[in-house]
């Protein structure tokens, strides 16, 4: 509980200061990176502590962003257009999830994919909502007391909603039912011999992961105010997997370093060449062949190598991860 | 041994990593320390331009061509009023999503002066709603088609040089009645666009005294219309309207061969696809009888037209298709109202599009209209026609100056 | 009565695609105990190939045959340095295989471009015969056929053979098979490259149906992968059915259910699995 409080602190303390020394192009991006953060790290949670993986998690991050988009023709409080996104996702998760989380490994893969294509194809084909057009809107971050207009004050919102969801995620984890999730992934039958229910814990983990992926899909239409089906298509819920597979696997900072890694690659490189697909899928298969830790553990193992003396686990424990910030920081 | 290869890959891999950050980070660099330099100069100031096409993904084969156009026009007229052209060109892969982040980019990080793009209906409104928020550059949209751009949703910021859904399809309508028949089947992609083309068709085809015996939808991405082509063998009409855009289009036309309707009912195509070269590539003489609305053909007959396309050719070996056309008049366009307004000003730019300005494109005389936006233009019918073995096709109506209407029309919906 | 017919036949059509696509998917998974998702790119760059050859001039036969003998190579290669080096690690070999797809599908965009390309139909087998008022092409009926013919082949192949046996062992316990002395890892490979052919064949023949764009492997996985799900991973008679069923509803729900005919494999699909999470045929538990 205290290293979280630190950590998160920690992080505050980076986002404030980070305005400060980038330029404006590059805090739009870190705007993105910070959201696309939090829906990897909801993905990153039901696959690296919960053992789900799926090829669908973009389903709840349209959601969230339907919502809001929708919403926000009518209200433009926050107070109810972002927990109307959480709800809903979360609804919509634990519905799906009680047919997905019946299968494991493949089956829950396929099913998950089969759920988000649909998705697509509905909003892509509706009447409602502009179809395949896409439905804009002019809707500002509306606090109450105040809207928030500019770049940097929608950078701070959006870093705003990660700490708290990087300090939330990081309960959930170290909480019992976290722990009852990992002991799940790692173990099934001793979980169940042990008299655990073993689908509840899975379907809550879902659920919630579920419900955070609508909260980024959500500050993802304040950031673009525009909604379109592909946030529904399979290429979406590719992308965040390999964030969270770049980033590192069965942490929760990896998936954030995975988001940040993709998002300027993808910008930098698809700018220098047409090839950005080819390159994508060429780094997606090394990490798998050679590094199921991904960029998070390379940093532990150059780590190591630059300072033998700091002990780093390798075991994704906190003490790692303040480390890794700073060196993440560093560059 | 293997711990080691997999070390080595490892620290590789962070070094290249690394290595492309830097090169990031320098090309930020780069790109705004010349700009600075070049303010400080004597002379003027470069002019940015930024494209954000559809260059890989499903609609390239629409992004690609534009793409030609616009560096076909600026290697021939490399200044503007003794202003250097920067050509900036990025790929959304027909995402609008990605759209808006290239977008921020050209504006923010490069400070482009005027913004092209729009491949598709989805990306030009999702770039509409931005530059009209921001209005700081104008927008020049090479080829969404949506009415809306024209009307309500009319933007000074934004201007068209493409056509509008209405140009095509209310001349689809008057033509198919006029020159085909009374009687005929629409068949058309069902999403927005689709819908659209119905909406403005259906009017003029039947102000033309026609009868539309059935409307048949398609989904997107529909690969077998077999079930669709016994739909229209039964309505036994006289003409079949389609509008099917890109590769399902495509489809349709090879299918509606190959199940032998293509010598039974005439084919109207309004999606600017049946002559497009990839297309007459991929189903050969399936296009045979088949009639277009087009705003451009390169067989067309005039001065312009032929200097462009022998420049065309000579540049990428190939017979050039509307996008081209769309994307080199676009050229012209910008480096007009550039000259006329001797300022990269948005403001200056925008207030000498609002006086209208008129064009010698390759598809004869063209004049931007400042009230809604989007050229008066001829609006041609084609047919394809096979002699010996060679596709080619023949202009067989021509009509003159297609204005679109200074308000919506308030058609009814399909 | 006649649109019945043409719709049925324009179903089966499209379902015998799929199957030869689907069938594969299964039989390596039933095996192997992963899901090849680069299975749609092996169907895609086969119908590439095949492109290739018969844009160049060669007979449509002879591009069928080698460029189904080029994705085998193409999957043994993959096989042989890629997806042997997990054997057990399920989940890595399903990320790797997506990775796969980007890297297969930017290539074929790289040399093929972005634009539809088309086969055209081999001459012997451009006409078409009348069902009273409509018209079917012949083509059509020879993609049937064969699809029936890989069926039954599969079949034979699996009741009839030592090596089916072997690998119908397999599906069950494979330990058990290699303690008797089979090679496994050859059994492994040999499989691959079988499903891949399939998927080849099924791409070639899919050319001028359903020509060729990028992007399109996705369309075909997720289609072939419903029908593995409502047939039961592991068994290609239920890709057989599952792939006839999907044909079917495909091609009747555009005419009487058009508003909702692109969900309506999903909706069939969720019921499935509902009543019988492992699928019609499924031996595999989930």
């Amino acid at each position: 509980m205290k290293k979280s409080i630190i950590v998160t602190l920690l992080l505050a303390v980076s986002i404030c200061a980070l305005p400060f020394v980038i330029s404006p192009f590059v805090l739009f991006m870190l705007t993105e990176v910070l959201i696309m953060a939090i829906f990897a790290m909801s993905l990153g949670l039901i696959m690296g502590f919960g053992g789900l993986q799926s090829l669908g998690h973009s389903a709840f991050f349209g959601i969230g962003a339907y919502t809001v988009a929708v919403l926000s023709q009518y209200v433009t409080s926050i107070y109810i257009l972002l927990p109307a996104a959480i709800i809903l996702s979360g609804i919509f998760a634990l519905l799906t999830g009680l047919i997905a989380v019946r299968n494991k490994g493949i089956f829950f893969l396929m099913i998950t994919l089969a759920i988000t294509q649909m998705l697509f194809l509905f909003f892509r084909q509706s009447d409602l909502w502009g179809g395949a057009d896409g439905l804009g809107t002019s809707v500002k971050p509306n606090l109450g007391f105040m809207e928030l207009v500019s770049p940097l004050s929608l950078f701070y919102f959006a870093g705003a909603f990660f700490i708290l969801s990087y300090f939330v995620l990081r309960l959930f984890v170290n909480s019992p039912l976290g722990k009852g999730l990992k002991g799940v992934m790692e173990n099934e039958g001793r979980m169940i011999a042990l008299g655990y229910n073993v689908k509840k814990y899975q379907i809550i983990a879902y659920v919630f992961a579920g419900g955070l992926a609508g909260l980024a899909g959500g500050l993802y239409i304040f950031k673009t105010q525009f909604a379109s089906p592909e946030l529904f298509s399979v290429h979406m819920a590719t992308t965040v997997l390999i964030m969270v597979f770049i980033g590192g696997l069965g942490t929760l900072f990896g998936p954030v370093i995975g988001a940040g890694v993709f998002i300027f690659l993808q910008n930098y490189i698809s700018t220098m060449t047409d090839r950005w697909s080819l390159i994508m899928g060429l780094l997606f298969i090394v990490i798998v062949l050679y590094n199921r830790g991904g960029i998070l553990q390379l940093l532990q193992i150059v780590g190591k190598k630059l300072m033998p003396s700091k002990n780093l686990l390798v075991d994704k424990k906190g003490a790692t991860i303040i480390e890794l910030n700073e060196s993440g920081k560093a560059k | 041994m293997k711990k080691t290869v997999v070390k080595f890959f490892q620290i590789l891999a962070v070094f290249s990593l690394l290595f492309l950050a830097a090169c990031s980070g320098s090309a930020i660099d780069s790109s705004s320390s010349s700009g600075n330099k070049e303010e400080e100069g004597d002379s003027k100031d470069p002019v940015k331009l930024g494209f954000i096409l559809s260059l890989t993904g499903n609609f390239a084969s629409m992004g690609t061509p534009v793409k030609e156009g616009i560096e076909l026009f600026f290697e021939e007229n490399p200044e503007i009023d003794g202003r250097k052209v920067e050509l900036i060109f990025e790929d959304d892969a027909g995402d609008p999503q990605a759209a808006l982040r290239k977008y921020e980019q050209l504006t923010l990080n490069q400070g482009v002066n005027i913004v092209g793009g729009g491949t598709v209906g989805s990306i030009a409104l999702a770039l509409r709603d931005k530059v009209d928020a921001d209005k700081k550059v104008p927008l020049i949209n090479v080829v969404g088609s949506t009415d809306v751009m024209s009307w309500e949703k009319k933007s000074d910021y934004v201007w068209r040089t493409s056509f509008s859904a209405w140009q095509y399809a209310s001349i689809s309508g008057k033509f198919t009645a006029e020159g085909v028949g009374k009687n005929a089947v629409i068949i058309a992609s069902d999403y927005v666009a689709g819908h659209e083309i119905v909406t403005d068709f259906i009017p003029s085809f039947e102000e033309g005294g026609g009868k539309v015996s059935d409307i048949v939808w398609a989904p997107l991405g529909t690969s077998d219309f077999s079930s669709y082509l016994t739909q229209i063998d039964k309505a036994n009409p006289e003409a079949v309207f389609m509008f099917i855009p890109g590769a399902d289009g495509s489809r349709f036309i090879q299918q509606y061969q190959s199940f032998g309707l293509q010598d039974k009912y005439t084919l109207v195509e309004g999606g600017s696809l049946l002559n497009a070269p990839f297309n007459i590539k991929a189903v050969g003489n399936a296009v045979v009888g088949g009639k277009m609305i087009t705003n451009y053909f390169p067989e067309l007959e005039n001065e312009v037209n032929e200097k462009f396309v022998k420049a065309y050719q000579a540049k990428f070996n190939k017979i050039p298709d509307n996008y081209v056309v769309n994307g080199y008049d676009t050229g012209k366009l910008i480096s007009q109202v550039v000259k006329e307004a001797g300022s990269l000003d948005g403001e200056k730019l925008v207030s000498v599009l609002k006086k209208g300005v008129t064009i010698d494109s390759p598809r004869g005389p063209i004049e931007m209209d400042p009230v809604t936006h989007t050229l008066i233009q001829n609006m041609y019918v084609i047919e394809g026609k096979e002699m010996n073995g060679e596709i080619t096709f023949e202009l067989i109506k021509t009509y003159e100056n297609i204005e679109m209407p200074k308000e919506n029309v308030g058609y009814k919906k399909y | 009565m006649d649109l019945f017919i043409v719709n049925t036949l324009s179903g089966l059509t499209y379902g015998m695609l799929l199957f030869l696509m689907a069938s594969g998917l299964s039989i390596v998974f039933g095996l192997m105990r992963i899901i090849n998702l680069a299975h749609g790119s092996f169907f895609l760059f086969g119908s590439y190939v095949a492109y290739a050859m018969i844009s160049r001039g060669m007979n449509f036969w002879l591009a069928l045959l080698l460029s189904t003998i080029c994705v085998t190579v193409l999957a043994l290669l993959l096989e042989k340095f890629l997806i042997s080096r997990f054997h057990g690690n399920e989940a890595s070999q399903v990320l790797l295989t997506l990775g796969l797809i980007f890297v297969i599908g930017d290539i074929t965009l790289w040399i093929w471009g972005g634009d539809f390309l088309s086969i055209p139909v081999p001459s012997i087998l451009d006409f078409s015969f009348a069902i009273s008022e409509s018209s079917f092409p012949i083509y059509r009926l020879f993609v049937i056929a064969i699809g029936i013919i890989c069926a039954v082949l599969l079949w034979y192949f699996e009741t009839k053979t030592k090596v089916g046996m072997i690998i119908r062992a397999g599906v069950d316990d494979m330990e058990m098979v290699g303690a008797l002395g089979f090679n496994i890892k050859l059994i492994f490979s040999a499989v691959f490259l079988f499903g891949a052919a399939l998927a080849a064949i099924g791409g070639v023949l899919s050319g001028p149906i359903l020509g060729m764009y990028p992007k399109m492997e996705f369309e075909i996985l997720v289609n072939s992968l419903v029908i593995v799900l409502i047939g039961g991973l592991g068994s290609w008679k239920g890709a057989f059915i599952g792939a006839i069923l999907i044909g079917i509803i495909d091609s009747f729900g555009k005419i009487y259910l058009p508003d909702v005919s692109v969900l309506l494999i999903f909706v069939v699909m969720v019921i499935v699995l509902m009543f019988k999470p492992t699928g019609l045929f499924g031996r595999v538990e989930s």
